[in-house]
């Protein structure tokens, strides 16, 4: 039987993610996270998210790192179902 | 004059003889000659038949034995987001937010930075495939809910 080797390509580079810097902010800190923050990024302004919000983001990423996952684990399916296989046999003869 | 065409007669009779079995050999001869090569040939093709089987056979148990791989690390693959409802069910973030806003504000960034670094980790291209598993349950919990420490710990603060 021939089969047609498909070429193995090298896998895309590895993702590189900034930092981000989370506040939680209740009644308990806000003073405190008013002035903190607007010492450190000099503005007052910020987007907020809601705690839902916040779970949903959260949820959102867990299923895109399941995507990603599940997609890697296909492609190393593909992989290992197209690697040729031994020639020889025991007996060293060719098939 | 008898004896002349008597001895021709016999003569020919073996002649005939002796030809018809000489003709019946080579014919034999070519018959045998040409089953062999046949039957070579038929062997060849049931090694062939036998070999194409075989391979075919590998195949199968091949690819069951990946596809059943496969499913595995794709259920292995969902326990991150269940993990991460779970956990987001079993505790009231709002409620833990409100009372205390730093130790969940701790938790939360430590949770998202495991996250960025597993999402690196999953998309390195030299990294170990296997180990996934181990990070994502781990990385699950910690990942929505924030604990470096461990997972558990992460999922406590979420919620």
């Amino acid at each position: 039987m021939v089969k047609t080797e498909i070429p193995i390509v090298a896998r895309p580079k590895q993702v590189q993610l900034n930092d981000i810097k989370i506040y939680v902010v209740s009644k308990l800190n806000y003073a405190e996270f008013i002035k903190s923050y607007e010492k450190k990024n000099g503005a007052d302004s910020y987007i907020a998210l809601s705690v839902k919000d916040y779970e949903n983001l959260s949820l959102n990423f867990a299923e895109l790192r399941r995507y990603i996952e599940q997609q890697k684990q296909i492609i190393v399916y593909y992989e290992k179902a197209i690697v040729p296989k031994k020639k020889g046999t025991e007996n060293g003869k060719v098939q | 004059m008898i004896k002349v065409y008597l001895f021709l007669i016999i003569m020919g009779v073996i002649g005939g003889v002796g030809y018809g079995g000489y003709m019946y050999y080579k014919d034999t001869q070519e018959r045998i000659a040409i089953l062999t090569e046949n039957n070579a040939k038929l062997e060849v093709a049931a090694q062939l038949q036998e070999e194409t089987i075989n391979t075919m056979i590998e195949d199968v148990q091949r690819n069951s034995k990946l596809n059943k791989e496969l499913q595995k690390e794709l259920q292995i693959a969902e326990g991150y987001g269940d993990q991460l409802r779970a956990t987001l069910q079993k505790h009231n973030l709002t409620h833990l937010a409100n009372k205390k806003p730093g130790l969940i504000e701790r938790k939360m960034q430590n949770a998202t930075n495991r996250l960025w670094d597993d999402l690196a980790d999953i998309t390195n291209p030299n990294g170990v495939q296997p180990n996934t598993t181990g990070k994502g349950s781990d990385g699950n919990k910690s990942g929505e809910n924030g604990n470096t420490d461990s997972s558990k710990t992460k999922a406590s603060p979420a919620k």
